[in-house]
């Protein structure tokens, strides 16, 4: 039950906060495999993904009281920091990743196996939801999500005009959110 | 309320248009103008806050789309990084548990607790949009439910921290900030002044809709501290129309513009203020959304009253310091 993740998250950070190492590593054992794989995912480069790993649990060594509960939960929010950090690291390094959208492809793959299991049904759904995307909505969305590319930064790399390509976010954002409502609805 | 009405009526324009920024800003790579222009905006339009707080949960479970393939490194690397805790330390950090921190990342998000609302029988209940929506409602509750039956009773919550997500945003943009006030503390000058904007509006969709008001040449209405044009005085684009409106106060403003042609793909607008010979102010840039429709909201770093004109021009993406093409249309301040 999410009350007692929340709350064993909760007593971690409090631990954390006396400063209390077994507390982080029990935290580490929970979030470090998606956090790292995360990172690895947007800089696609592991001695980067490393860093950033670390990073993220020496803000919350550092700085635990940066996430609370209100801010949802602790792995979503340190999966968010991460996604952050990376993709500063991205644009700060000049890291260049294969953002053509043919590496893109290799995610929809990745849809289909093991994700965080800590929101397995909300993954479940959104993968499928994903996968009903067309693939060149679907490819703007995550080239932005994942590599925090703007609108006219895909452009250039696809050479498509920026309006489009704001177009296709737009509408694989409204289609996702829309089908979302639609298969709440379904399960009422 | 009819004046309530009208208000929202008039600002829907507005709001279709901060609806097609939102997703780039929602994800986190809008560019500075548009995260300002957004959040400048984000109160007037309770819809786009509800869209906005979808979209970010809809990120949020992107996250969890990422492979697990790798295994991290073990701990002990992460351990002999850890610096020292000392007393001084903790105590730094026994902080108000609500207080708002500041992620070390650009642009980070604050995430946002779930919103999801469980019946007893495990069902997700869903917020109807009839019952979230109301012209110029403050708080608007996301609708955008998670599936997973775990976050049972955290709706009002999620309210709450949506609002003081709201606020906080609002806080970053001085007119957000101005508007924030508006609504807590009914100051009446911040009325007046989002009264005009949304006159201003509403005059630019009424002379949209009967080319005969558009008139030939520019005027401005003057109020105590509110000042508003309508472009074209020149034009080199025909079928252009604009609405320039700013308070004299604080220099902060807005314009809103029709029927400029579609741009090449590095090519922006650019908000220029204009005086003597060759003297320009950049007000910033904007582009047309879907409908043809651009906004720019701007503060400027001049008094505005001490140029003569405006003029909209055509300059590479990213604007310049000084304009590289005649305006495309200008009006008289």
């Amino acid at each position: 039950m999410v009350h007692d993740q929340t709350t064993d998250d909760l007593a971690l950070i409090q631990q954390i906060t006396q400063g209390n190492q077994q507390a982080l590593t029990e935290l580490y054992a929970r979030y470090a495999r998606p956090v790292f794989n995360l990172a690895l995912y947007v800089l696609q480069n592991r001695v980067l993904a490393e860093e950033i790993m670390q990073d993220v649990f020496l803000l919350i060594w550092q700085s635990p009281h940066k996430w609370s509960p209100e801010k949802g939960r602790l792995s979503s929010w340190m999966m968010s920091v991460a996604r952050h950090m990376a993709i500063d690291r991205l644009r700060h390094e000049k890291v260049r990743t294969s953002d053509h959208t043919e590496s893109f492809d290799e995610l929809a793959e990745h849809l289909g196996v093991k994700t965080v299991s800590v929101l397995a049904e909300d993954t479940a759904l959104l993968r499928s939801l994903m996968q009903r995307l067309p693939k060149e909505q679907r490819d703007v969305l995550l080239l932005t999500y994942f590599r925090g590319l703007t609108a006219a930064e895909i452009a250039e790399r696809l050479q498509i005009p920026t309006g489009t390509i704001k177009s296709r976010l737009r509408l694989s954002l409204e289609k996702l959110r829309d089908w979302w409502h639609e298969a709440i609805n379904e399960r009422l | 309320m009819g004046n309530e009405h009208t208000s929202a009526e008039s600002l829907e324009p507005l709001c279709h248009h901060l609806l097609s920024m939102l997703p780039s800003y929602a994800l986190g790579t809008a560019s500075a103008d548009e995260a300002r222009a957004v959040e400048a905006l984000l109160p007037l339009c309770p819809d786009a806050q509800v869209a906005l707080d979808d979209y970010r949960l809809i990120g949020d479970t992107l996250l969890t789309l990422s492979p697990l393939n790798e295994a991290p490194p073990p701990v002990e690397a992460l351990l002999r990084r850890l610096p020292m805790k000392t007393p001084a330390h903790h105590a730094a950090q026994k902080q108000p548990k609500h207080a708002v921190h500041t992620l070390p990342v650009a642009a980070a998000p604050q995430p946002g607790p779930a919103t999801h609302l469980r019946q007893p029988n495990g069902a997700a209940k869903i917020h109807s949009a009839p019952e979230r929506r109301g012209p110029m409602t403050a708080n608007p509750k996301p609708v955008f439910q998670r599936a997973s039956a775990q976050r049972g009773g955290l709706g009002v919550g999620a309210a709450v921290a949506a609002c003081a997500a709201l606020l906080f945003v609002g806080s970053q943009v001085f007119w957000a900030l101005q508007i924030d006030g508006l609504r807590r503390e009914q100051q009446a000058s911040l009325a007046t002044y989002t009264e005009a904007i949304t006159q201003t509006l509403g005059e630019r969709l009424e002379t949209v809709a009967n080319p005969g008001l558009a008139g030939a040449d520019a005027w401005v209405l003057n109020t105590a501290n509110h000042h508003r044009a309508l472009l074209p005085a020149e034009s080199n684009a025909e079928a252009a129309k604009a609405s320039f409106v700013w308070n004299s106060d604080d220099q902060i403003g807005a314009l809103v513009v029709t029927g400029l042609p579609v741009l090449e793909t590095e090519e922006t607008y650019q908000l220029w203020l204009v005086r003597g010979e060759g003297q320009s102010l950049s007000l910033g840039t904007f582009e047309l959304d879907a409908s043809g429709v651009g906004v720019l909201i701007f503060q400027a770093a001049q008094p505005i009253e001490d140029y003569s004109h405006i003029g909209v021009s055509i300059e590479p993406e990213g604007g310049t310091s000084m304009p590289t093409t005649p305006h495309l249309i200008v009006g008289n301040i």
